[in-house]
């Protein structure tokens, strides 16, 4: 594989950014006013602007119950280490539970209630309470055994064709407490052919310093904020697209307390904790375009770029195809390939340096993932739904993702 | 890579010149469920939530790119 950063400097990965989000502001700026749109499509609920209501959160006064369970699963494949960090295992196992209940309290306003559990099971775990069964192995991968999140949500009616919300919630597992608030706006265009919203979320995270050996150094504090701009367009009978923008700092202590990176010296391996920089600037483009190709069958594309002062560039693309199987019943297909290039701290050190990261996760490496998902609906409206998503990654450490949904609405 | 590059600028570029109003009358295929990008809310928070902790990048459509996880 060839660097990505190799290939677009580094000066020019802002103004290729930049200049994608002009190109979406100033397609904004072209909407015209026209007369609202009515429901077009018999077996098919819409809104007042002929876009199809999937989601409860689409219309003040539709409640709805959505469940979900999901598993992840990393396989550092063979002996627990020969995959992603040479000197770690990093299997790991997680099983999430969440809900996510909207309900309107009149007709100008809803609340929304997400919650979320996730159980882990990991090498790094494991082998907490018994390293001389894998010599040699470390932890690594997820932080502890459960995490748990909670987020309320309030969203009004403003005017017509405008609405604004906010949001407050908190995450907690065994290191960590995190704070999440944030608000939203969003409105139709003139024309009732575009959709644009625009979101502020901080997350403000206290962090205990628990080190890979189980030496704890205190705490840390962690700020990230992001905005978030986005842009959705119908842009003829048959197709339409969005674009999204997100400008995000974080600052504080930004590692992993338990990482570790291994020192090859002349003496042998020396194991230190995990340097990373203490702030964080994140640039990322969004664009996906949908077309109807016939009778039940549409197809899709979508790209993200995205680059960060640490010196991860990232890219993905990903086609997708949409197909009816019968009256209440479509499949998604898609694959999607990722390409990102290492951050600066990121290698393989024989010395002590500034910052020193040995994380899979901020390596140079691609992957391909395929996946399928059948989705049912009842009356217009996407009633249940479960899939299966493989990624396959050049440094072989593959995951498999998988959901299931059900969605209540009454 | 730079094919990959220029085939993601050409596509991006394909998005924008269509800008033109529809009448809502030639809205019907976009109210079909193939059509339909809202999907349930605890799809889109996990699937963002995995692909946020197993990649470097995040961000772009609604993920707040960082903060609320243990992860970096």
């Amino acid at each position: 594989m060839v660097a990505t950063d190799t290939l677009i400097p580094k000066g020019m990965r802002g103004l290729l950014i930049a200049g994608l989000a002009h190109l979406a502001l100033t397609g904004a700026a072209q909407s015209q006013e026209r007369e609202p749109a009515k429901a077009t499509s018999p077996g098919a609920k819409t809104n007042d602007y002929g876009t199809p209501i999937t989601s409860a959160k689409e219309k003040v006064g539709l409640q709805s119950i959505a469940f979900r369970l999901g598993l992840y699963s990393k396989d550092d494949s063979g002996d627990g280490t020969s995959a992603g960090n040479p000197f770690l295992d990093e299997d790991l196992t997680v099983i999430q539970p969440s809900m996510i209940m909207d309900w309107g309290l009149d007709d100008v306003s809803a609340l929304s209630v997400t919650a979320q559990y996730d159980w882990v099971s990991s090498a790094s775990i494991e082998r907490l309470s018994d390293r001389t069964t894998f010599p040699g192995t470390q932890q690594s991968g997820a932080s502890g055994d459960f995490y748990v999140g909670l987020d309320v949500a309030y969203r009004r009616q403003l005017n017509n064709g405008m609405r604004g919300g906010g949001h407050v919630g908190f995450g907690k597992e065994y290191d960590y407490l995190s704070v999440g608030l944030g608000g939203d706006l969003a409105w139709e265009g003139p024309d009732r052919n575009s959709t644009y919203s625009a979101s502020l979320n901080g997350y403000f995270d206290s962090v205990d310093l628990i080190r890979f050996n189980g030496v704890e150094t205190g705490s840390d504090n962690r700020t990230s904020l992001a905005g978030t701009f986005k842009w959705n367009r119908v842009l003829d009978s048959a197709s339409s697209m969005q674009l999204g923008a997100t400008v995000s700092n974080q600052s504080g202590f930004l590692g992993t307390p338990y990482n570790s990176v291994f020192i090859d010296e002349v003496g042998g391996l020396r194991e230190v904790n995990e340097v990373l920089p203490d702030s964080r600037m994140r640039y990322s483009f969004y664009g996906s375009y949908r077309r109807w190709i016939m009778d039940g069958g549409a197809a899709e594309i979508a790209t993200r770029i995205y680059n960060d002062d640490w010196g991860i560039f990232g890219l993905s693309l990903e086609p997708r195809w949409y197909q009816q199987v019968g009256e209440n019943l479509l499949m998604r297909f898609r694959y999607r390939y990722y390409d990102q290039s290492a951050a600066d701290s990121f290698g393989l050190f024989t010395t002590e340096e500034a910052f020193m990261t040995q994380d899979s996760e901020l390596g140079d490496f691609n992957s391909h993932t395929i996946g399928v998902r059948i989705i049912g609906y009842r009356d217009g409206l996407q009633g249940w739904d479960a899939g299966l998503d493989y990624v396959m990654r050049s440094d072989e450490l593959d995951h498999i993702v998988a959901s299931a949904g059900y969605l209540w609405t009454f | 890579m730079r094919k990959k590059i220029a085939l993601l600028l050409v596509l991006c570029g394909a998005m924008l010149p269509s800008c033109g109003t529809v009448e809502y009358w030639d809205k019907g295929h976009h109210a079909e469920p193939i059509m339909a990008y809202q999907p349930d809310g605890t799809l889109s928070h996990f699937e963002q939530k995995v692909f946020q902790s197993i990649e470097g990048a995040a961000g772009g459509f609604g993920a707040s790119a960082g903060g609320g996880c243990g992860c970096n």
